[in-house]
């Protein structure tokens, strides 16, 4: 049974909708602390996806920068799209025009690449605005998995070291916030600066 | 069973003859369909029990690695390597809490020259 102090405060967090005890606070700054490195995977592709959201497909696009050679054929380069550590989006279309493709390259000298080719197409299409969308949902889609799984990292901490601590609650809300950082790119140490000033100086007595 | 199938359907069943001729213990068939180029292709993929787990079970510590060390190992990075296991380039479970991880198995597959 969990006991309740009568000086406890609640707090309120950014991204939850609801407010946590002093120690389901803990828990959770915990929690999110185990999968602060992780979250470092995320960032950048989702900051690729904020520039990307903001660009106007309709457009003509400028001069291509590059030539990529799938199985498929060659491809010309007019944009990079995202840029994780270790591979790229690329915007292409087909070097004798027509047909546009997102093509994913990886960095040539690794295993992977090696072993199953430096590109992947990812989609095709001969409307650019519409294999942008497409695209677009895909990379969302990608991050909402990652953000799934980081929960799914951060419970375990929640429930081991804060047992008695509402760890259900506290996944609940480690999942709301994991998917607002996944959604507005704001980073997991920005919320967790947040949460030190409330704890400062919004607590709200029970 | 392939008598229900209609004749004009592209059939690759030569994954499936192995498992079956061997009697594995437990055979399971998954049908999947794809648009290509305007021709339907039916893959038939037959999983043995080993292959059932990596896709509903539970992956022991032991038989698997984390998404971010798999990525590691095979010169990736962690977006990407998520962005291989939605397009079902990457076969992943699930470990005793609930995260993804990658049977080693499937590393040293993806690894290793087709």
């Amino acid at each position: 049974m969990l006991k309740r102090n009568d000086s406890q405060q609640m707090h309120t967090v950014s991204g939850v909708q609801f407010r946590l005890t002093d120690r389901e606070l803990a828990s959770f700054n915990a929690a999110l602390e185990s999968i602060q490195g992780d979250f470092l995977e995320v960032e950048p592709a989702r900051k690729d996806l904020n520039r990307l959201e903001q660009v106007h497909w309709d457009r003509p696009p400028r001069e291509a920068f590059a030539t990529v050679t799938t199985p498929e054929g060659e491809w010309k380069a007019y944009g990079q799209l995202l840029k994780p550590w270790r591979s790229e989006g690329l915007l292409c279309q087909r070097a004798n025009g027509g047909e546009w493709a997102v093509i994913q390259r990886f960095q040539p000298h690794s295993p992977y690449a090696q072993a199953h080719g430096e590109t992947d197409i990812l989609l095709k299409g001969n409307d650019r605005g519409e294999l942008m969308d497409e695209y677009m949902a895909q990379v969302r889609h990608t991050l909402r998995l990652m953000a799934r799984n980081l929960v799914a990292k951060a419970q375990t901490v929640a429930w081991e070291q804060f047992p008695d601590d509402n760890p259900a609650k506290v996944v609940r809300a480690l999942s709301q916030r994991c998917a607002l950082a996944v959604e507005n790119s704001e980073s997991l140490k920005q919320a967790q600066v947040e949460q030190q000033s409330l704890r400062q100086s919004r607590g709200i007595p029970i | 069973m392939l008598a229900l199938l209609p004749s004009a359907l592209h059939l690759d069943f030569f994954a499936a003859a192995k498992p079956l001729l061997l009697g594995t213990a437990r055979v399971e068939v998954t049908l999947i369909l794809s648009l290509d180029k305007w021709k339907f292709r039916v893959i038939w993929f037959i999983m043995d029990s080993q292959q059932d787990a990596i896709l509903t079970g539970r992956l022991s510590e032991a038989d698997s690695v984390s998404v971010p060390k798999a990525a590691r190992a095979l010169g990736l990075d962690v977006y990407t390597l998520y962005t291989l296991i939605q397009r079902d380039r990457v076969r992943a479970g699930l470990s005793p809490t609930g995260e993804f991880v990658i049977p080693k198995s499937e590393v040293e597959r993806l690894a290793k020259k087709e």
